[in-house]
């Protein structure tokens, strides 16, 4: 007979259960479907299931992707990964709070995610994101920069767009106006109307992003229909 | 479009829960608010919105208990004047005041004691408005917009009842130091918060008192004179004339007592209950004048034009037929009632007792002038301010009669009037209104007497017909009127709709429609699957950002290792996965080793897929040309521990779970600046940001980048920095990818389908306005 679990993977490579899952996706595609005609508890079991599927997945994946490697590593060669011992008690103490004699233990790893993960985001977004994007800015707007010719004006002025709709954007933000001293009165209007500028970049940002959200909503519908008609159906050659 | 009570989010129509949170969207479980409508839900006190109530004020007994002492023949003669019976709810709900209830016991228990000493009597100050501690404001029963501050419940009073002011009787009962400190402390509060919070009402010393203060307290505490007749207009207007008893004239009578009279009484809330219930008719002889201004300030035009003019009741009980507006004949001619039938006449005849605040079957002279001068009474501006709108609309409406011609009705009320009136002819006893606007509709409250309430009149219905009366309303309701008060209520909380049939609903909620634009988009996608785009492929421009990804992937070297990161799920695998196919199979075409990672948990299935439909009969071998690594765990902390080389971060791969010493893709790539180019499949911009910052920036690589349409423009930044070679968008991506390869697969007929399916929706979009337009044509039409 041998390992039921062995037997069970086994059966899990097979084309049989390839054919009973494929049945059950498509039936469960057409679950979640339903609700576009009404709401109701087989819409609401399908919804469930994927929310638990997908959860027990995760942990699967944590499990076998970041903690088994790790403890067979420490129990295969103890003294090469003792440190791994650090980091399992510092995760153990996450733990601790629910008790509430322990609780303060529970700060000291909690304080060392939050350090390093505010070091290396802040050090990452200053190098990775900040730099680079500001340096972006600095363009040339002359023609022959790009080649010259007609695709060089083209940039030219592309990269002027860009350099304006960038500024406008940054300015829409400044909300200081009027001012005492003539200076102040005109940079202030010119602020505020370079800013105006900068609001119609941002709506067309916006209606951008926007656009794109459907577009992969649309994708997504698309891919359903495809496993349908095609993987389930085979209608689609 | 539900909105869930709990987050917010928008849910369809029919939904149970909300999509966003999980919570019940059960619409049973919220009410309406009675003056702005919004939902709330059922344990709400008040609005979210406009902060209206929406349960009543409803005070036991026992909130007031009764003093255990048996009260003297002097407190009984002062507890047979009428009762304010808002105070109590009032007192309720600003709080229980402790030490003003001490007090008042103690007073009691005092004059228990020696009830043959008058002393306290003298020490009556000579204005007792301004008492050193005001009482607990009464709340007037004019709608809670129009309160005041209000006065202590003088008006109520006669001349002889006996009542201490609260700090006299402080010092008289003796009380502790600490507890007179307190109470100092707490009148000089309520005196200068007076001003900023009129519901509470502190009263300054009269001789304090600027002059307009004095005219509003006087206004005002007319006001509190007239909540008894605000409250027996009420009973009134609900109550057959016949079961109308005679003490109401009295108690009508006696609220319009003079100012004067009102100034030598004690605070009616220092009394126990028992003092305030309503005086007999034959012991409180109504004034033989009522002062105009009196009258005016006390019941505001709004109640008379919501009592449908309760002038013209007056006149018609005096057989003048003249003092019947135009407009209400003009209505009545409509109607067909030149000659008003029996039962017609009797309903003119009825509304004096049923809405007129001031009438009575029995009524005097005097009174009849009252009620004509109330008739005639404006509104104060100050008053006009706080009244509600539909308050004023309705004063408005009656000052210019043209305004309620029959033809302005709402539709749905003259639905109801053409239905209930066939029933009326059929069953006359069922009783329809016989005059007014709702003429010919049966089966509805009054308006006065919900409008004189408004705030009341929710909750009333909330809690069902029956209770609507008794406490609710200053009297109980009889035979249908529970019913009529809760279908009135439910009118003006906004829900005159009838019920509709699961198939009617199915249908009013554009279901057909719907259908069919399911259908149209369907077909839309599948035509172009079904039947080949050979068409769509010349319409398909490769963009600079996707030709610089296909010229990073041919500048490579034979055997280049490149590193997929597959960073998307089941949610995006419809773009992304056309874009994953695409460039593996042209690396593997490239000779390329490919080594897939993940930071998402849903990563290695998708990897795995995509390496399944490419090496499909292609004759690839998973460890050689390509290997699976599994997730990583902790995006931005493991991208780090991956730059400084493979094995921190993975220890064995995916799929075999092999060493990765002994995997033939891994050889010679031992850290991530070992691999020649980085290829990030990403479902957000944020996997790029990530990965741009925490692995290009601290070991370069060159790299580029797939997301979904939905991150497009956020990733697009990338590229003018040249921190990104290259970069897919969506399925759009994917098919210009095929055409910069010339290997044209899937992605270009998806994108087909795609763009056909936006086709139709932009049909949708411009059929819906152009039908929405005619509709709209056809409707000013």
């Amino acid at each position: 007979m041998g390992n039921p679990l062995q037997v069970l993977a086994n059966w899990l490579q097979s084309s049989a259960a390839d054919a009973i899952g494929l049945w059950v996706a498509a039936i469960l595609t057409l679950i979640v479907y339903s609700y576009l005609f009404a709401d109701s508890g087989l819409f609401r079991l399908a919804q469930y299931l994927f929310v638990g599927v997908a959860a027990g997945y995760a942990v699967i994946q944590a499990w076998h992707g970041a903690l088994l490697p790790r403890i067979q590593a420490f129990i295969a060669a103890p003294q090469e990964h003792w440190t791994l011992i650090i980091w399992l008690v510092l995760g153990l103490l996450l733990f601790v709070r629910k008790v509430p004699a322990l609780r303060w233990f529970s700060k000291i790893p909690v304080a060392y995610l939050i350090g390093v993960g505010a070091a290396l985001a802040l050090g990452g977004a200053l190098v990775g994101a900040i730099l680079p994007q500001v340096s972006a800015l600095f363009v040339s707007l002359s023609p022959r920069d790009y080649g010259g010719g007609q695709l060089g004006i083209e940039r030219a002025i592309s990269q002027g767009l860009l350099a304006v709709g960038t500024l406008g954007t940054l300015l829409y933000f400044y909300f200081t106006s009027g001012g005492r001293v003539s200076w102040s009165r005109f940079w202030n209007g010119f602020a505020r109307g370079w800013g105006r500028l900068g609001k119609w970049v941002i709506l067309i940002t916006l209606g951008a992003l926007f656009g794109g959200t459907v577009m992969s909503r649309i994708s997504l519908l698309l891919g359903r229909l495809q496993f349908l008609a095609g993987d389930w159906l085979g209608l689609i050659p | 479009m539900i909105f869930c009570p709990q987050c917010g989010t928008s849910n369809r129509d029919g939904s149970n829960f909300c999509n966003n949170c999980g919570g019940r969207l059960l619409p049973v479980e919220t009410q309406p608010c009675p003056m702005c409508g919004s939902p709330n839900p059922t344990t709400a006190e008040q609005c979210a919105r406009c902060g209206a109530r929406l349960k009543p004020l409803r005070v036991d007994e026992a909130v007031e208990p009764a003093p255990e002492v048996e009260p003297e023949p002097e407190a009984e003669g002062a507890g047979e004047q009428p009762a304010e019976p808002e105070a109590e709810p009032a007192q309720a709900e600003r709080g229980p005041q402790s030490w003003i209830q001490m007090l008042r016991q103690a007073a009691l228990h005092d004059r228990t004691q020696k009830p043959e000493e008058p002393s306290a009597e003298p020490e009556v100050p000579a204005e007792p408005e301004a008492p050193a501690e005001p009482a607990v404001p009464a709340e007037p029963a004019v709608p809670a917009e129009l309160q005041v501050p209000a006065e202590p419940e003088t008006a109520t009073e006669p001349e002889g009842a006996e009542q201490p002011e609260p700090a006299l009787a402080a010092d008289a009962i003796g009380l502790p130091s600490w507890l007179q400190q307190v109470i100092d402390e707490e009148s000089a509060a309520r005196m200068a918060g007076a001003e900023t919070e009129p519901g509470l009402a502190a009263e300054p010393p009269q001789d304090e008192m600027p002059q307009w203060l004095r005219e509003l307290v006087a206004t005002s505490e007319e006001a509190a004179e007239a909540e008894p007749l605000t409250t027996d207009e009420l009973l009134a207007s609900l109550t057959p004339p016949e079961a109308e008893e005679p003490g109401e004239a009295a108690a009508l009578a006696e609220a319009a007592a003079p100012a004067e009279e009102a100034e030598a009484e004690e605070p009616a809330t220092l009394l126990p209950a028992e003092e305030t219930l309503p005086a007999p008719a034959e012991e409180s002889a109504p004034p033989p004048e009522a002062p105009d201004f009196i009258l005016e300030a006390a019941v505001p035009d709004w109640v008379h034009g919501a009592a449908e003019g309760p002038a013209i009741a007056v006149g018609e009980e005096e057989g003048e037929a003249e003092e019947i507006p135009d407009w209400l004949r003009d209505l009545a001619a409509a109607e067909g009632l030149d000659e008003p039938a029996p039962e017609q006449e009797g309903l003119l005849a009825e509304e004096p007792g049923e809405a007129a605040p001031l009438g009575e079957p029995e009524a005097t002279p005097e009174e009849m002038e009252a009620g004509a001068l109330l008739a005639q009474g404006e509104i104060p501006d100050w008053l006009r301010e706080l009244a509600p709108a539909e308050v004023i609309g309705a004063a408005a409406a009656q000052e210019e009669p043209e305004g309620l011609a029959e033809a302005e009705l709402p539709d749905w009320l003259q639905e109801i009037r053409e239905t209930t009136s066939d029933a009326t002819k059929a069953e006359p006893d069922k009783g329809a209104e016989g005059s007014g606007i709702l003429a010919g509709i049966s089966g509805i409250l009054p308006v006065a007497g919900v409008w004189s309430q408004p705030r009341r009149a929710q909750p009333a219905a909330a809690l069902g017909g029956a209770q609507m009366g008794g406490a609710q309303m200053g009297g109980a309701l009889t035979g249908g009127e529970p019913a009529a008060a809760e279908m009135f209520a439910d009118i003006l909380a906004g829900q005159p709709a009838a019920k509709l049939g699961k198939g009617a609903r199915r249908v009013a909620g554009g279901g057909i429609v719907r259908t069919l634009i399911y259908a149209l988009l369907a077909a839309a996608l599948l035509v172009p699957l079904l039947f080949g785009v050979g068409w769509f492929r010349d319409s398909i421009h490769v963009t600079e950002p996707a030709q610089g990804l296909a010229d990073a992937v041919e500048a490579l070297p034979d055997g280049a290792a490149v590193l997929v990161v597959f960073d998307y799920g089941p949610s995006t695998a419809a773009e992304l996965e056309l874009q994953a196919r695409a460039l593996m199979g042209h690396l593997l075409e490239k000779n390329a080793r490919l080594i897939a990672l993940s930071t998402a948990p849903e990563g290695p299935a998708m990897a795995q897929t995509a390496w399944d439909q490419v090496a499909k009969g292609k004759g690839y071998r998973y460890g050689e040309q390509f290997v699976n690594l599994g997730y990583l765990a902790d995006a931005t902390a493991g991208l780090r521990a991956l730059a400084q080389g493979f094995d921190a971060a993975f220890k064995k791969d995916f799929v075999e779970q092999r060493e990765l010493d002994d995997l033939p893709t891994m050889r010679e790539v031992a850290k991530l600046s070992d691999a020649d180019l980085a290829i990030v499949l990403a479902a957000d911009a944020g996997s790029v940001q990530r990965w741009l910052e925490q692995a290009q920036s601290a070991y370069p690589i060159k790299t580029v980048a797939g997301v979904a349409a939905s991150a497009g423009v956020e990733a697009m930044r990338y590229y003018p920095t040249h921190q990104l070679s290259g970069l897919l968008i969506g399925m759009t991506g994917a098919a210009e990818y095929e055409m910069a390869t010339g290997r044209t697969a899937t992605a270009v007929s998806s994108l087909a389908a795609q763009s056909l399916a936006h086709l139709a929706i932009i049909l949708v979009i411009v059929l819906g306005n152009i039908a929405a337009l005619i509709t709209r044509v056809r409707q000013r039409k």
